[in-house]
């Protein structure tokens, strides 16, 4: 049987517990741990640190079982406040968001530390979930309708 | 007048105590998974089966794993990039 999302969260966790980052669960596994089930490719997670930490992290990752999933990782890092992550024994990617807005930290200073199958991971309060989520279908609603986009033409004039 | 009876508890007590027992036993020896475990193991299970089948798909495509990941990761980072632009260029208003 393989245990691919249990085996990438775990060491990612664990990681991350190490170097004492706080986090938080965000995405698929935040909205399943909720009750509410949707599909997702990746583990999300949201880390408590700027765009210099998330630099610091990915250069320690030597010795882990992460590695960047692409070269140019720095770049992304800082031009997209994304840290993409693969865990090699399952090739589970991970996008580890950094935490610039007040929102993001508030998510991630009110979450709280939970036991789940073995994994000690860190689920956001029901509250921030429900914005969190609430936040997210209006992206998509604006992605689809092309919203961003128009929001950054306007803001160039 | 007099006041409402009191509810004699120890009598309750009593009547319940060997019920409570079983199933505080019951509860220590279970092994019945927590409701947040049993909607994890839930979740992984249906992210792992997802997984597998993609890859099993695109290893007989003429795709492969690696583009359609590139694909959907340069969405998403455009995407965020985007988003990061137009925080970056609100003033103190943006964390509410």
């Amino acid at each position: 049987m393989v245990r691919l999302l249990q085996n990438a969260l775990m060491d990612i966790c664990e990681f991350l517990h190490r170097r004492q980052i706080d986090f938080a669960l965000v995405g698929g596994i935040a909205a399943s741990l909720r009750g509410r089930m949707r599909t997702t490719d990746d583990i999300d997670l949201v880390l408590m640190t700027d765009v210099n930490g998330a630099l610091k992290l990915a250069r320690e990752i030597d010795a882990t079982p992460f590695q960047p999933l692409f070269p140019e990782f720095e770049k992304v890092v800082r031009t997209a406040y994304i840290l993409a992550l693969e865990h090699q024994p399952t090739r589970v990617t991970l996008d580890l968001a950094i935490g610039a807005s007040g929102f993001e930290q508030q998510i991630v200073s009110r979450a709280q530390l939970v036991n789940i199958a073995g994994i000690i991971a860190v689920q956001p309060d029901a509250i921030d979930w429900t914005h969190c989520e609430s936040v997210a279908g209006q992206l998509e609603q604006a992605m689809q309708m092309d919203l961003v986009k128009v929001v950054r033409q306007l803001q160039e004039r | 007048m007099t006041f409402a009876p009191r509810h004699d508890w120890n009598a309750y007590n009593d009547a319940v105590r060997g019920h409570v027992a079983r199933i505080e036993r019951a509860g220590s020896t279970s092994d019945e998974p927590t409701r947040l475990e049993a909607a994890f193991l839930r979740h992984a299970n249906y992210f792992d089966t997802l997984q597998v089948a993609r890859r099993d798909l695109l290893q007989d495509s003429a795709s492969n794993v690696g583009e359609d990941r590139l694909s959907r990761w340069s969405k998403k980072i455009a995407l965020r990039q985007e988003l990061v632009t137009i925080y970056r260029s609100m003033g103190p208003s943006r964390d509410g």
